[in-house]
């Protein structure tokens, strides 16, 4: 799907033990694109990056794998797995400041992160956190970095999240509902820099609700239902001409000011086969059992 | 204590070998003020007490707070002692058995640590004295005071403490490894012994610190089973005695002093919360 990717998925499936809770996800994702996931609560997105960064204990990888950076995951001991993930992977959680500890200073998680991935240089340590901090409209950088996490707002710690992976130079940015929990004039701010940071060629998995955000700042966008990618493609044409119903559906669902309360998306289907290609790069998952829903 | 059965004046007799006829009776009873209503007795031994004059033992004559501090002396060696016994074998193995959860060690460890926990301290001290002292002969069944005195009280505290301790550390420091900041930090690549020692342990303190505080409480207040079987005179044996011999103010000497020490461990306990945890100072 992809000529260059940085992150390629083949066929993946995941779960916590009692069954698969996302299966058969493909899809390609080049350096410095963007890719939003979407879909309702509960249907995998989050699980989906769990899996992909690999860290953490479950998700288990049931089936498929992962290919990032050209190195296939699968042939990787658990070690090396964490080591490539953490080098070259950044995560951003939906709660902000969840990512740190909420008692201990930003400099020191700074410097800790910074040492334990042996890039730490005292000299060039706050040069480099004054620019991407800047860059990131965030002003008296000391006073920031001598600060606890707790002592500051969800737009702020989100931000600050954001400098800690420029900081990094990572090559893949996972982003779990990232704009979530912010004001509007904030949630703006931190899309913008999404956007900017891919200039350095940071590609950028997203997985969101916010349907507006999806359309502000991907390339493309994935819908996801019941644990499957159900429709793939380039974001302008998936927002304007949705091929799945339950695209249309959960399009359709997006509140609007002034709009009357939209119904809730069908949750009644069971999918089966491969995603197809009905036009170029926008791939349709096409075998749909509808009412035939098992709880997993 | 008051409302107790027992006459402080005849057991003081009784101690002395002195025959007690009603007349020598009334006298000590004189000489002691237990004549006195209780309200004014109590009255007069608070007033003193505010000036620190906590009065004469009932038993001996000597001044309550040299007979406190004399035995205080005791029970800080045996409370340190069963405290550091406690601390060097919890703190490692309940960081050991959390990071290596539902593991082999894990599992022995919590089997001996609820076995300790389930202990009484005089089954212990019991225990003790019947393989230190009957079967092996290595150590005295008397307490001296010296530091093979010391071993058994020591250890008769320290190993309900030390359990209870492994399951409440293991506790805080799952808990906190549960923590979403854990797996940020895993996820930036941060080494293991950074999060563990660095953020989870020293996030895992304050919890720690109190459990820590509570006991250091109880145990300055003095263990009054393992003082009395093991006869190491700290505070535990002088107040068993004093109730024994219905010593009213070295009795109430050691409520003071108790309640005094609870104040201050928790002043303690509190000020080291604030160096911790930077929010406690805010709230």
């Amino acid at each position: 799907m992809n000529s260059n990717p940085i992150l390629s998925l083949e066929g993946l499936c995941a779960g916590y033990g009692n069954g698969d809770v996302i299966s058969d996800i493909s899809f390609s994702l080049g350096r410095g694109e963007a890719l939003c996931v979407v879909g309702q609560s509960g249907c995998g997105k989050s699980t989906l990056l769990k899996s992909i960064l690999g860290v953490f204990d479950l998700p288990k990888i049931t089936g498929g794998d992962i290919v990032f950076d050209s190195q296939r995951l699968s042939e990787l001991s658990p070690r090396q797995r964490a080591r490539l993930s953490s080098s070259g992977m950044g995560l951003i959680f939906q709660t902000p400041g969840a990512a740190f500890n909420p008692i201990r200073s930003y400099k020191k998680q700074f410097i800790e992160t910074l040492k334990s991935r042996g890039t730490y240089d005292k000299s060039t340590f706050l040069p480099l956190i004054r620019d991407v901090f800047a860059r990131l409209g965030l002003e008296r950088y000391e006073r920031i970095l001598a600060s606890c996490p707790y002592e500051m707002s969800g737009g702020m710690n989100q931000r600050i999240a954001l400098a800690l992976v420029m900081l990094m130079q990572q090559k893949l940015l996972l982003a779990d509902e990232p704009t979530s929990a912010l004001d509007a004039a904030t949630r703006r701010t931190v899309a913008d820099e999404l956007i900017s940071m891919r200039s350095d060629g940071l590609a950028q998995l997203i997985v969101t609700h916010d349907l507006a955000l999806a359309a502000y700042i991907a390339d493309r966008i994935a819908v996801m239902h019941r644990g499957r990618i159900v429709e793939l493609a380039p974001a302008r044409e998936l927002l304007d001409a949705p091929l799945h119903p339950y695209t249309r559906a959960l399009l359709k669902t997006a509140p609007r000011l002034g709009g009357a309360l939209p119904t809730a998306a069908a949750d009644t289907e069971v999918y089966s086969g491969q995603l197809i290609e009905c036009s170029p790069g926008h791939y349709i998952l096409k075998e749909v059992q509808h009412g035939r829903h098992t709880e997993r | 204590m008051y409302i107790s059965p027992g006459d402080p004046a005849l057991k003081k007799l009784n101690a002395q070998g002195i025959s007690v006829s009603e007349e020598t009776l009334e006298a000590a009873r004189e000489e002691m003020g237990l004549n006195r209503p209780f309200l004014v007795r109590y009255a007069d031994w608070l007033g003193n007490a505010l000036t620190g004059d906590l009065g004469t033992s009932y038993k001996d004559g000597l001044p309550v707070a040299g007979k406190l501090v004399h035995a205080l002396r005791y029970t800080l060696i045996l409370s340190a002692g069963s405290l550091a016994v406690s601390l060097i074998v919890a703190l490692p193995l309940s960081v050991i058995s959390a990071v290596k959860k539902d593991g082999l060690v894990d599992n022995l460890v919590r089997v001996l640590s609820f076995i300790g926990n389930s202990l009484p301290n005089f089954l212990i001290s019991v225990l003790l004295m019947y393989f230190f002292c009957v079967k092996t002969r290595l150590l005295p069944v008397i307490a001296e005071e010296n530091f093979k005195g010391l071993i058994m009280p020591c250890l008769a505290l320290a190993i309900p403490m030390c359990s209870r301790f492994i399951r409440q550390f293991r506790a805080e420091i799952l808990e906190q490894l549960g923590r979403d900041y854990v797996f940020g930090a895993r996820a930036r690549g941060v080494k293991s012994s950074t999060i563990l020692f660095k953020n989870v342990l020293h996030n895992a303190m304050i919890p720690i610190i109190t459990i820590i505080a509570l006991s250091v409480g109880t145990l300055l207040g003095g263990s009054v089973v393992v003082e009395t079987i093991f006869r190491w005179p700290g505070l535990g044996k002088l107040v068993m005695d004093s109730i024994t011999a219905r010593d009213y103010p070295v009795i109430q000497g050691f409520v003071i002093f108790s309640s005094s020490v609870y104040v201050l461990i928790n002043l303690a306990a509190d000020i080291c919360y604030r160096r911790l945890d930077p929010r406690v100072g805010e709230m």
